[in-house]
């Protein structure tokens, strides 16, 4: 049976390291991906660097402090306190939201199953929506419309 | 050892059945909650009665879809999704929001800590 606590652990400092490829290595080719934005999951392991790419550019440091793991087999979940400080402006689907010198600082949860490999093989993230509208200032319109150019985009995929 | 994924069940149910009393019943005299819209929760019980039975009372029927549940001694895990429709509108601290004949369908993950006595004493909800 994998440690699927110290995989978790191991894949969020990935995270904090900004370092792509360990976070791409740590997953299952057939990962799943869903998100409290989205309705279509994202299916894959080679789609996902090029979503995130963009995103980790642009942060200038990234902070997450697990408040609670748990775990049962090999499904965990995560809460945790995201800070992050956004060293550029992103461009994403289209919109371009003005994010440098601004930071974060939410809760998000994390739900991953770890496969008998040993490899994540689905993660599904909840974030504090409110407190990413509020803190950094973009209108919910423009979430929407960042929402549907991604679904247009995998659905034509 | 309390089973923390039943407590986090019969929340869920309490919920469903639009019900306050059950649910003040699954908490803790000193239950501390975390709803995630605002960042100073209700510190005492029968403010925090009144809001749930207020909040409760704007809904038509509120289904949750367990997705996973995850429990691990005292503390309890929970992907959900919910849908809902509300007959009122919704008062959120003294603002209005036309919510009445409105659906919603969306995701949330509740984290709840479980006493000996299988009462939540720390609950914190993320949508």
């Amino acid at each position: 049976m994998p440690d699927a606590i110290s995989i978790v652990d191991s894949w969020i400092d990935a995270f904090e390291a900004g370092d792509l490829n360990r976070i791409t290595d740590m997953l299952a080719d057939n990962v799943t991906l869903e998100t409290e934005m989205l309705r279509t999951a994202i299916t894959g392991r080679n789609v996902l660097p090029g979503l995130m790419r963009d995103t980790l550019n642009a942060i200038e440091s990234l902070r997450i402090d697990r408040q609670k793991i748990i775990a049962s087999g090999r499904d965990v979940a995560v809460l945790a306190r995201v800070r992050a400080r956004f060293g550029k402006d992103l461009e994403l689907y289209g919109e371009s939201l003005q994010l440098a010198g601004k930071s974060l600082d939410i809760l998000a949860a994390l739900f991953v199953e770890v496969n008998a490999e040993g490899r994540i093989s689905r993660i599904t993230r909840v974030r504090d929506t409110f407190g990413i509208i509020e803190q950094l200032g973009i209108a919910p319109e423009r979430i929407a419309a960042m929402k549907e150019k991604f679904e247009r985009q995998r659905r034509a995929a | 050892m309390p089973d923390a994924k039943a407590t986090m069940m019969n929340l869920l149910a309490a919920f469903e059945a639009r019900d306050a009393d059950r649910v003040m019943s699954l908490l803790s005299p000193d239950a501390r909650i975390e709803a995630g819209i605002t960042r100073v929760p209700p510190t005492d019980f029968d403010t925090l009665r009144h809001q749930i039975s207020e909040t409760l009372s704007c809904y038509d029927w509120i289904h949750y879809e367990p997705r996973m549940l995850i429990g691990e001694n005292g503390s309890v895990a929970a992907l959900l999704s919910v849908r809902a429709r509300f007959d009122k509108d919704l008062v959120l601290f003294g603002a209005r929001l036309p919510t009445a004949g409105q659906s919603v369908d969306y995701d949330v993950a509740f984290f709840a800590e479980v006493d000996e006595a299988g009462r939540i004493t720390h609950f914190i909800r993320l949508l």
